[in-house]
């Protein structure tokens, strides 16, 4: 018995149903994000482009010269 | 030496297997002669099977250097055990806090600190970390809290606040096997190692979803690491799970705040000041993955953009390799499995799926499955006997293909254009069930 049309239609029916789950999905998806009430008072300011500092200088020697030797 | 040679033969195995049934699938397709009269769908055809040798070769690179990894590993321990600290942000993750610290608390360690940072969390996180707070034998557990910022935010002030020179940075809603610090310290024996990435298990896997997603994490994540790791060019250190050297956070600046994958933004930070990264299977973090679909895409929009993000940021060592040749190869590397390949697969689909039906065969749709599910069933099996994980993950390779990472890459595919069109979007934190 040859197998493969079986598996052809399978495959076929699968990946017709995988490829519009899978959009209608992701559409739902961003409609529930959109609905998702947003925070009261505002939201919390943006955060972008805040480079950390380490606390001091000192402390950062000091961290340095406890360390094994490290290098890149 | 006999376990190696154990996994030798598997290896071995696994390559003829995959050769064997990729020259089975193509003798196939060269008997259909299929008549296709469009030159478009031809030259189309032709482009999907080239692409389908590429990742034909990409599997079974990641095999061989993740298989050279695991060959070059050690059992044996690190002579210094120096203190740990370990950073547990956490932001609403009261269902889930509690049962982190307890397996924290149960870390086979001589000397660690474990601080949690509360980052304004609305629930009654910070409460119920406090529980545990003060010296409990070998750990000492502090807890702090901030006004909410976000994650690399509170990560930044555990840097700060941390007191060692190692730094362990993980999630709140994840736990650690014991042996983890042991494991991963030992990699800081050699000073060019300024990270080591750790393994990440899904706990939960109590649905097809999940335990797809387990079976992905261990070959489509842990794989792909421990084959980087080989050259010590690990592209992602997961946020539930990375050793750190306290000078080399402090180095490159912590983590940065203006990308949505602050992980992968400070892994190529890393790589670019010259830090080697190598991974560890033995650490390991446990973490609940999403149970439903709408979840799920949740997580893995923000896993794109974020990390399409991190890849513009150093956009310019993508042809600038003056830097290290290996971090602009790095670099690539990402964009084909961030873009390239999502987006071949969802094109691959959909037209095999127009042949199918304009033309009446399915043949090259079932080839383009047949080859991909036996690689993936290669790689499966590969990472389960040297993980040590469930047999029973390896058969969930075919729903993997069947229909998981289409859904996956038509998510990555509408989030590539939303990043390319700058469309807002939010850090979405998901609700968890709190299994852990």
């Amino acid at each position: 018995m040859d197998v493969v049309p079986y598996l052809s239609a399978v495959i076929l029916i699968s990946t017709i149903a995988t490829i519009f789950l899978a959009v209608l999905s992701y559409a739902a998806f961003k409609m529930r994000d959109k609905r998702r009430p947003k925070a009261k008072g505002g939201a919390a300011a943006p955060v972008y482009f805040h480079r950390y500092k380490p606390r001091d200088k000192v402390a950062e020697n000091e961290d340095e010269a406890e360390a094994p030797e490290a290098e890149p | 030496m006999r376990g190696k040679l154990r996994y030798a033969a598997i290896a071995a195995l696994l390559l003829v297997g995959i050769t064997g049934v990729s020259v089975g699938l193509y003798e196939l397709l060269r008997d259909a002669k299929l008549d296709l009269p469009s030159a478009f769908v031809r030259v189309a055809m032709w482009a999907l099977f080239a692409f389908l040798v590429l990742l034909i070769l990409r599997y079974i690179g990641l095999l061989w250097f993740s298989y050279l990894n695991h060959l070059e590993r050690d059992d044996e321990e690190s002579l210094l055990l120096p203190p740990v600290t370990i950073l547990v942000p956490a932001y609403n993750e009261g269902a889930v806090i509690q049962g982190s610290i307890r397996s924290l608390l149960e870390l086979d360690y001589p000397r660690y600190e474990i601080l949690v940072i509360d980052d304004g969390s609305k629930d009654d996180t910070y409460a119920k970390a406090a529980v545990y707070e003060g010296d409990r034998g070998r750990a000492n557990v502090r807890v702090i809290t901030k006004p909410n910022g976000g994650k690399a935010r509170a990560l930044n002030t555990g840097i700060a606040a941390a007191t060692s020179e190692f730094i362990l940075c993980m999630d709140g809603d994840s736990a650690l096997h014991p042996q983890t610090l042991r494991r991963a310290i030992r990699h800081f024996d050699d000073p060019h190692i300024g990270a080591c990435a750790g393994s990440v298990k899904v706990v939960n896997r109590t649905n097809l979803l999940s335990s797809l997603q387990a079976l992905e994490y261990i070959e489509g994540l842990n794989m792909v690491r421990a084959a980087q790791g080989f050259f010590r060019l690990v592209n992602i250190i997961p946020g539930p799970i990375g050793l750190f050297r306290k000078s080399a956070l402090n180095k490159v600046g912590g983590y940065d705040h203006d990308t949505f994958a602050e992980d992968c933004d400070l892994t190529l930070k890393l790589l670019l000041e010259g830090w080697k990264i190598q991974y560890e299977p033995g650490a390991i973090a446990y973490t609940e993955a999403p149970e439903k679909l709408l979840d799920l895409l949740k997580q893995r929009y923000r896993w794109t953009r974020g990390i399409l993000q991190a890849i513009s940021k150093h956009k310019r060592t993508l042809v600038d390799p003056r830097r290290g040749v290996g971090v602009t190869l790095t670099l690539w590397y990402m964009i084909f499995e961030g873009i390239a390949w999502p987006a071949m697969n969802c094109f691959a689909n959909v037209l095999f799926v127009y042949v199918a039906t304009r033309y009446g065969t399915a043949l090259p749709l079932v080839l383009w499955w047949a080859q991909l599910t036996v690689l993936d069933l290669a790689a499966a099996l590969y990472c389960v006997v040297v993980e040590e994980e469930q047999l029973m993950l390896v058969p969930y390779a075919i729903f993997y293909r069947a229909f998981f990472a289409l859904t996956i890459d038509v998510a990555k595919l509408f989030a590539t254009f939303e990043e390319l069109f700058k469309l807002r979007m939010d850090w979405g934190k998901l609700d968890r069930i709190g299994r852990i």
